[in-house]
């Protein structure tokens, strides 16, 4: 509001000053022509004061760029100062020469390229410039013969500065709200091209990373199995081509080395499972859980013939998530219900669909022995392991897979046990707000 | 050298051990050629370099190829076989430690006719192989070489 009010006084105050103008000059010409005695001294300097006025606000109009207004105001203040000047001498006092002085040496000032402090110069030019013809004025009035001459003078100066710097000052505004304007905005393109430069670098860095990972883990899947298969394979060659030779001491050393190489090779198995559930790319697409569940139990039952256990899978779960990922995680889910429901004669596995938590999720029960819920919070870190291995085999690093695969999919999984009872685990796909229903 | 054979290229003296072990239960493993770089195989294969003027019309009843041999990739012997109008045919059974998927994946690109990971445990490395010997020596049939 208040600076619509400004702009409409300035607007006003323009018009007038331009009507007021229009006059000067008409009399002032006038008067030079037909009283060329008085009118040399007088009207002249008149004259030319309100045509350099009429041209700088002329161009004021036409918007002229920030460095464009200097340049005019620059030129208007000299005008003035040599107006002053011509006065001070018409009068024939010497301080006309003095405000000349002084205006060329403001002017000068003004001048000189002292850009970030431009504004601050061109203020103090226009503050100086007043003073002087306020003094320069005085004094012609002083030694002025005919008042009448000199009113339009000092009306002609007055508006003219007036305008003039009421004009400087909105385009000085405007002028320095651009400045900024365009300032900021190269500081945010800059900070924008520096933050893509940084995010070009990181992906390059991760993207190294990875590869160096994808190379350990490629190593670590070769040349970590053949002495593992050399220790296992030649203690079993020891045991079978040499057995009269071996007392059941020996045999039983052998024994524990075998089943140390095996367990080792399984870690080695499962790390890589893990890193590979890590860095595979995810695609999602409608998955058949309810398939996937039935082929693993089918595996696991022709594993372990021996065993009796109860699959009690819904054949209507699905999900939109990545076919091999969510693959590897029911393979650990119901391998690890497999395991640990082998105690039990009448086990019984469970995969279907239920509410936990106000949220629909796909569960997975088992009626094994089940975990105390008191270390709940360890289950889903990696080597974290609640059964001895002479109780329940296992590397303890199967659902920290499992949990690694929710995670990328964006949900979450939760275990529910009791000792001797069994374990249950709820888990979603997708984020809570996308959970299919 | 007696007419059906198996080569096996292994540079790992304890998988070759404990592979002709394996094989011998079977009474196979008096027909394996072993050999033990890519370059190796590839020379026997073509009769070129070291085994330069060796008869190269009987092959082999299968190649057992191992991937990280030294020299050539056991994938880089598979291309070349794969280019070879001699060898184009030859059942070739990749033996490897590797499971990356990249290396299966290439593997049956590249046209190998099996992919198998040698188990860590003894048993299952031993119950492959002889399968391996078992099926490709005894059941499958390969074309008579002219």
């Amino acid at each position: 509001m208040r600076e619509q009010n400004a702009d409409l006084l300035l607007s006003r105050a323009k018009a007038v000053v331009w009507i007021v103008l229009a006059g000067i000059v008409t009399f002032s010409a006038a008067k030079a022509w037909f009283e060329p005695s008085t009118g040399l001294s007088w009207y002249v300097p008149a004259l030319v004061l309100g045509v350099t006025q009429f041209v700088m606000m002329a161009l004021l109009q036409g918007h002229p760029t920030p460095r464009q207004t200097e340049r005019i105001l620059l030129l208007d203040a000299t005008a003035a100062c040599a107006i002053i000047a011509w006065l001070g001498i018409a009068s024939g006092r010497s301080t006309g020469s003095d405000f000349f002085l002084l205006g060329v040496a403001i002017n000068t000032a003004a001048v000189v390229p002292w850009a970030p402090k431009r504004q601050a110069v061109l203020g103090f030019v226009a503050a100086a410039a007043i003073i002087a013809n306020g003094y320069g004025i005085h004094g012609s009035l002083l030694h002025s013969v005919d008042f009448r001459t000199f009113v339009p003078v000092v009306v002609l100066i007055g508006a003219s500065f007036y305008t003039s710097y009421s004009m400087e000052a909105a385009r000085l505004t405007s002028a320095r709200d651009q400045l900024l304007r365009e300032r900021a905005e190269a500081e945010t393109s800059e900070l924008n091209s520096l933050l893509e430069r940084r995010v070009v670098e990181r992906t390059k860095e991760l993207q190294a990373a990875n590869d160096e990972l994808e190379a350990f883990a490629y190593s670590v899947s070769h040349d970590l199995r053949a002495p593992l298969r050399a220790m296992d394979g030649l203690s079993e060659a020891l045991v079978e081509d040499y057995a009269d030779a071996l007392d059941g001491t020996a045999k039983d050393y052998l024994g524990r080395i075998r089943s140390e190489a095996s367990r080792l090779g399984h870690l080695v198995d499962d790390l890589l499972g893990l890193s590979r559930v890590t860095r595979a790319l995810m695609k999602r697409q409608e998955v058949d859980l309810s398939g996937i569940a039935r082929t693993i139990a089918e595996q696991l039952q022709l594993a372990h013939p021996q065993r009796v256990v109860e699959f009690a899978i819904d054949p209507d779960l699905r999900a939109e998530c990545d076919g091999p990922l969510v693959r590897a995680l029911l393979e650990n889910l119901l391998g690890n219900a497999f395991k640990f429901t082998q105690r039990n004669p009448a086990a019984r596995i469970e995969f279907g669909r239920a509410a936990h938590d106000g949220k629909s999720a796909f569960f997975l029960s088992d009626n094994g022995v089940g975990f105390d819920m008191a270390h709940a919070g360890k289950i889903f870190g990696a080597f974290e392991r609640l059964h001895g291995s002479e109780e329940f085999e296992g590397t303890g690093i199967g659902l920290t897979t499992v949990d690694r695969i929710v995670r990328r999919h964006g949900g979450t999984i939760v275990a529910n046990a009791e000792p001797g009872k069994g374990a249950t685990f709820y888990f979603t796909l997708s984020p809570a707000e996308k959970t299919i229903l | 050298m007696s007419e059906s054979y198996v080569l096996l290229v292994e540079d790992n003296p304890n998988d070759e051990l404990l592979t002709l072990r394996a094989l011998r239960r079977e009474n196979i493993a008096n027909q394996v050629v072993v050999l033990r770089d890519g370059q190796e195989a590839v020379d026997f294969l073509f009769g070129t370099g070291a085994h330069a003027g060796r008869d190269v019309s009987v092959l082999p009843q299968v190649l057992l190829l191992d991937l990280k041999l030294p020299k050539l990739s056991g994938l880089e012997v598979l291309e070349r076989i794969r280019a070879d109008d001699r060898t184009r045919t030859l059942p070739v059974v990749i033996l490897t430690s590797s499971a990356m998927d990249r290396d299966i994946v290439e593997g049956y690109r590249l046209g190998a006719n099996s992919y198998v990971q040698k188990p860590v445990s003894a048993e299952e490395f031993k119950e492959a192989v002889q399968r391996l010997g078992l099926y490709w020596v005894l059941v499958n049939k390969v074309p008579v070489t002219s």
